[in-house]
């Protein structure tokens, strides 16, 4: 299993030696330092980072089942609308949820994400334990298929709910239960922390070799006796929850939530996010979330109008001619004789 | 395992820097970096990711001195996206406000000091994605005094709660969504008249030509157009017309074949509703192309744009929309010291001229005049106020009850909603619009029944 | 239950379900031979629409010229999308693994995003269409319901179509190759086919059909806007799903179950509220979708694999 070995080869040098020998980790721990500097030292404007966060977070999500296990989930747009509605209406609804998030510096908009990013884990689970069983573009047009679904169904229902003030399905939150933008920071930053460690944790356990397996030969990972099912079912709420989690603080942040947060523009900007860093890595989605952030900008300052023709061009130059990504091109190199890919990760 | 050498921790050395600099360039990514923020000049460049070309400033600067400072009023318009069309109007009537107040009213007056008023802008893209993260820039780096807000109930929404909770007054004039002033918002108020009122003027000049009136009710659903129907719902029982069908339309459906059939079959004669362009547009064109014998056709929105009367030529005739305001209203200097109260602004006529110069050579429709309205109504409560604190301003705007040539200005001081003015029903007729009610500001009398609809 | 509103809608449906089903009569012919899932498929709809509307507001030409236009504009696209997207990925490929099935759909998917944006640069956001335009009268009474003739005349292209590609694939040695590559790539190469051209030749046939289908649906929705995509794409993949891959007779005939099935849920809902009855029938298509896709994946005409 060609994505264990440097576990092994931890354990044998010191600590530093382990982590100078394979910097993915510190790279990681940087790039959370840079955004606790950032918000620190007011480098940039709150929201500015949030949708780095955001970006980085819709990436890393999907990039448990798509990276790792090569399920692309092309309406995965829907755990977002998930979250950030169950969030909305929980505090729209629950008093006491709606006291609870502007507690604890953030923390009680944490746990009432959490909350929301389980009830989107619930449908990711029961809906996947069936659609995994599809593979390819029938899981991705499943998952197509669960997003349209779920778009339709909030429209029909929302209205319903409080016919005064729920025109279309868009619900605002009322001055009293919006959270300040400090808080959600702090609580977007917590889920941030905990998904790259989530991420981490996956790409050097047993369970991440095995989604590694299903991704390059499923029939023969499970001849080798990997659990597929099972893994893939873990994986895909896993990507469900954080999603939702994401999307609960997005919406938050926003003050409010509609439709358009179940739009397949969303599952884009995360699938491109990957595409562009690298499957199958940690870095990837990191790099590409930046990438993207940043692409995005200069083209839309330089090219105003034709800026996301430019960017669909790129998708395609990527996938065409770098189908590993940017991860993957760089660990085809040497430096000073050392393979990358043994130090990428 | 192999050994790997000294070079392996060269390699990571290498990484570990390539991670300093990727977190360096998250704490470096600041939007602001290529602001300038010169007077005269509109290049503001940044760096954000939705941030189209970016923030914009116009100003005219024909009395370079005597200004003891300026205020900025920032907003964001639908440059791109669903509601392109009205953006633009909007931000030319955001120009002309401004070029009114700076060179021909000389500036605000706060206090004994004048002040010189300029605008910042971002594109939204139609997108209420984007508005919030576009308001708090504008509030936290461009650090503007006042808001005016996006275009459209649903974009105005997305804004409110960054105004609220930076205090911040916030001047609606495209977002007619009762809703928005019932969710306790301190810091918003309306210059246009509610979406509860829209149709309302419509079914009273219907009920006065026809009391058996049968009205299909067929609505996009969304938060505008469903709490117009509801204000109709509303006024058609109280005039005692008979509503035979109501239906609300998913958001982009621009096929209607199977429900104008069934209103066709529920008996109706009198079509209102509407939604936005695309929509009202292709509603009209296929009740004419499906041979619905209509007596009168009121449809929101769509009607008021000349591109309604492009695509459908001699079908538009007849059809009426209610409007904000119109090209040939009557409100005047004269007016408001009838109803004993305070001018303020250009007059009509004045108005036309001014959009004229900066819009280079087009003619305002009512998404300009409420953009204008809503500045002259901010200009004056700061002038009401004598201050630039918000809180003050908001104050001030419950005193503020003025005419202009948009029509009444005063709102309601505990939610905010515009009670003052007024919407006029407009009609085509052979190709022209005419204001045709009420009967104290029309051009000329209602074609009902529409000849060209029902006897076909 | 009115039963002029029922006829109504299940009318109304069951003309646009013709629309939907030759629609995706090009994607299932690309999914089932090449395994090539077009997810720029609304985006290639809409090339068809609008170079009809270009033709006929730019030029003055007649919307049925604007048609034919459209067809033969999606034969050239099909060409250059082969060469410039497809080839790479799956030209040379016998067996296409989950892996190359990944790569083209993201490809498909970079085009569509280029595609879309284009339409907002080129069009924006307002409807285009014929205008008033119609073929002879503007509308006829069937039943008891009044329907444009526009989209009568769509109907009726679109079956002819369907018809000529079903004797096509069925009755010319070109199609035969083209249907034995369906059913097993490598034993057709061993009796002589070579299957880049009969890929190129599929790509060229499906694109094409996808663009012309994009004029049956400017005659039917009246105007479109580029956000139609949206509504075309999604709603063909249900019906390839549900017609069975590479099916061209099941995907006219599932186009019509979900017409139908749209237009009866709308009629029960709303008894019940009629405020909802639009979403939830929509919903009900892609309900439909999933519960195809686990308990019979072939689709009701597809064989079992």
């Amino acid at each position: 299993m060609a994505a264990g070995h440097d576990n092994e080869m931890g354990t044998k040098g010191s600590t530093l030696e382990h982590y100078l020998k394979s910097p993915t980790l510190l790279i990681l721990v940087f790039v959370v330092l840079g955004i606790l500097v950032a918000r620190i030292m007011g480098m940039s404007t709150l929201d500015t980072i949030m949708t780095v966060m955001y970006f980085m977070g819709i990436a890393l999500s999907l990039n448990i089942i798509m990276g790792f296990a090569g399920y692309v989930s092309f309406g995965h747009a829907v755990f977002l609308g998930l979250g950030g509605y169950a969030y909305v209406l929980m505090v729209y609804f629950i008093k006491p949820l709606a006291d609870l998030q502007n507690t604890g510096y953030g923390l009680g908009a944490f746990l009432v994400a959490v909350l929301a990013g389980l009830f989107a884990a619930a449908v990711a689970a029961s809906v996947g334990a069936a659609v995994l069983r599809l593979r390819g573009a029938f899981f991705a047009i499943a998952t197509i298929g669960l997003d349209f679904t779920a778009l339709y169904l909030f429209k029909a229902v929302v209205p319903e709910l409080n016919p005064e003030q729920f025109f279309g399905a868009q619900i605002i939150l009322p001055a009293d239960r919006i959270v300040e933008k400090d808080l959600v920071f702090n609580a977007m930053f917590l889920t941030l922390v905990i998904l790259l460690a989530v991420n981490y944790y996956i790409r050097k356990s047993p369970f991440g070799v095995g989604l590694t397996a299903i991704k390059e030969d499923e029939d023969a990972a499970e001849v080798l006796g990997v659990p597929t099912t099972m893994y893939k079912i873990v994986a895909f709420t896993l990507a469900g929850f954080f999603t939702g989690m994401v999307g609960a603080l997005f919406s938050l942040n926003g003050g409010g939530v509609d439709e358009t947060l179940f739009n397949l523009g969303h599952s884009i900007d995360m699938i491109v996010m990957i595409v562009i860093g690298g499957l199958g890595t940690v870095l990837g989605p990191v790099i590409g979330s930046l990438i993207y952030f940043e692409l995005y900008d200069l083209l839309l300052v330089h090219y105003p109008g034709v800026n996301l023709i430019i960017l669909g061009v790129i998708v395609a130059i990527v996938v065409l001619f770098f189908p590993e990504g940017l991860i993957g091109l760089l660990r085809k190199y040497r430096v000073r004789g050392v393979r990358l890919r043994d130090v990428l990760e | 395992m192999r050994r790997y050498g000294v070079s392996k921790y060269v390699t990571g050395l290498v990484f570990l820097i390539i991670g300093l600099l990727v977190g360096a360039g998250i704490a470096m990514s600041s939007p602001g970096k290529t602001v300038t923020k010169t007077v005269t000049q509109s290049s503001v460049v940044t760096v954000t990711k939705t941030i189209t070309p970016a923030a914009q400033t116009t100003t005219k600067t024909s009395k370079p001195s005597g200004f003891a400072g300026t205020i900025y009023i920032g907003t964001t318009i639908s440059l791109k996206g669903k509601f392109a069309h009205e953006g633009e109007y909007a931000l030319n009537g955001f120009k002309v406000a401004i070029k009114w107040l700076n060179d021909v009213h000389g500036g605000i007056k706060v206090g004994d000091k004048v002040y010189k008023v300029e605008l910042k802008y971002y594109d939204d893209e139609s997108s209420s994605q984007r508005v919030p993260e576009l308001y708090s820039k504008l509030i936290t780096e461009d650090k503007v005094n006042f808001l005016l807000a996006p275009y459209s109930s649903g974009l105005t929404k997305a804004a409110a709660p960054v105004a609220e909770q930076n205090k911040i007054v916030m001047v609606s004039h495209g977002g007619a969504s009762d809703s928005i002033f019932k969710q306790g918002y301190k810091y918003i108020v309306q210059t246009l008249s509610p979406a509860s009122t829209y149709l309302r003027s419509v079914v009273d000049l219907i009920a006065e030509k026809d009391p058996n009136a049968k009205v299909a009710l067929i609505y996009e659903n969304a938060a505008f157009a469903a709490t117009v129907a509801q204000g109709a719902k509303d006024e058609i029982q109280k005039k005692g017309l008979k509503l035979v069908y109501e239906k609300p339309y998913e958001k982009g459906a621009t096929e209607f074949g199977s429900i104008i059939n069934e209103a066709m079959a529920a008996g109706a004669d009198v079509l209102l509703g509407g939604g936005h362009f695309a929509d009202g547009t292709a509603l009209v064109q296929q009740a004419w192309q499906l041979g619905w014998k209509l007596k009168g056709i009121g449809i929101i929105v769509a009607p008021a744009l000349a591109e309604f009367k492009q695509q459908l030529k001699d079908a538009a005739n007849g059809v009426m929309y209610p409007a904000q305001w119109a090209i040939g209203v009557k409100y005047s200097p004269e007016a408001a010291k009838k109803l004993g109260i305070e001018w303020f602004g250009p007059t009509n006529e004045e108005y036309l001229e001014l959009y004229k110069q900066v819009s280079g050579g087009g003619t305002p429709d009512y998404h300009a005049a409420e953009a204008t309205a809503a500045v002259l109504h901010l200009a004056k409560a700061i002038e009401v106020a004598g201050s630039l604190d918000s809180d003050a301003v908001r104050a001030a705007f419950n005193k503020v009850d003025i005419m202009t040539f948009f029509g009444r200005l005063k709102i309601d001081p505990a939610t905010g909603l515009q009670v003052g003015h007024q919407m006029v029903v407009v009609q085509w007729q052979s190709g022209e619009k005419k204001i045709v009610y009420p009967p104290e500001a029309a051009q000329a009398s209602p074609i009902y029944p529409a000849e060209n609809w029902y006897k076909r | 239950m009115d039963l002029s509103i029922l006829a109504i809608n299940l009318v109304n449906g069951l003309l646009w379900g013709i629309i939907l089903g030759f629609a995706a009569v090009g994607l299932t012919l690309l999914w089932g031979v090449m395994k090539v899932v077009n997810l720029a498929q609304g985006e290639v709809i809409l090339l068809g629409s609008y170079v009809a509307i270009i033709l006929f507001t730019q030029y003055g030409l007649s919307p049925l010229v604007g048609g034919l236009a459209a067809l033969l504009v999606g034969l050239v696209a099909g060409f250059l999308i082969y060469w410039a997207l497809l080839h790479k990925l799956v030209g040379k490929v016998e067996r296409i693994t989950l892996k190359i099935e990944m790569s083209t759909l993201l490809a498909m998917f970079a085009l569509s995003i280029a595609l879309l944006n284009f339409y907002y640069y080129a069009f924006g956001s307002e409807p285009r269409g014929f205008g008033l335009w119609s073929i002879g009268v503007p509308y006829v009474r069937v039943l008891d319901t009044t329907i444009r003739t526009n989209i009568l005349l769509a109907d009726a292209l679109a079956l002819i179509s369907v018809a000529i590609v079903y004797l096509f694939l069925d009755r010319t040695i070109l199609g035969k190759s083209i249907r034995a590559v369906m059913q097993d790539a490598q034993a057709a190469s061993l009796v002589g086919i070579n299957p880049v051209k009969i890929k190129l030749l599929t790509t060229v046939i499906g694109i094409g059909l996808t663009v012309f289908s994009g004029f049956m649906v400017l005659l039917f929705e009246a105007s479109v806007t580029p956000e139609i995509a949206h509504k075309y794409a999604p709603l063909s993949f249900v019906v390839v799903v549900l017609g069975g891959l590479g099916s061209v007779v099941g995907s006219l005939v599932a186009g019509i179950i979900i017409g139908l099935i749209y237009g009866f849920s709308k009629v029960v809902v709303s008894l019940f509220n009629p405020r909802i009855s639009d979403p939830v029938a929509l919903s009900t298509a892609f309900i439909v979708l999933i519960l195809i896709l686990l308990f019979r994946p072939e689709g009701i005409f597809g064989r079992k694999r």
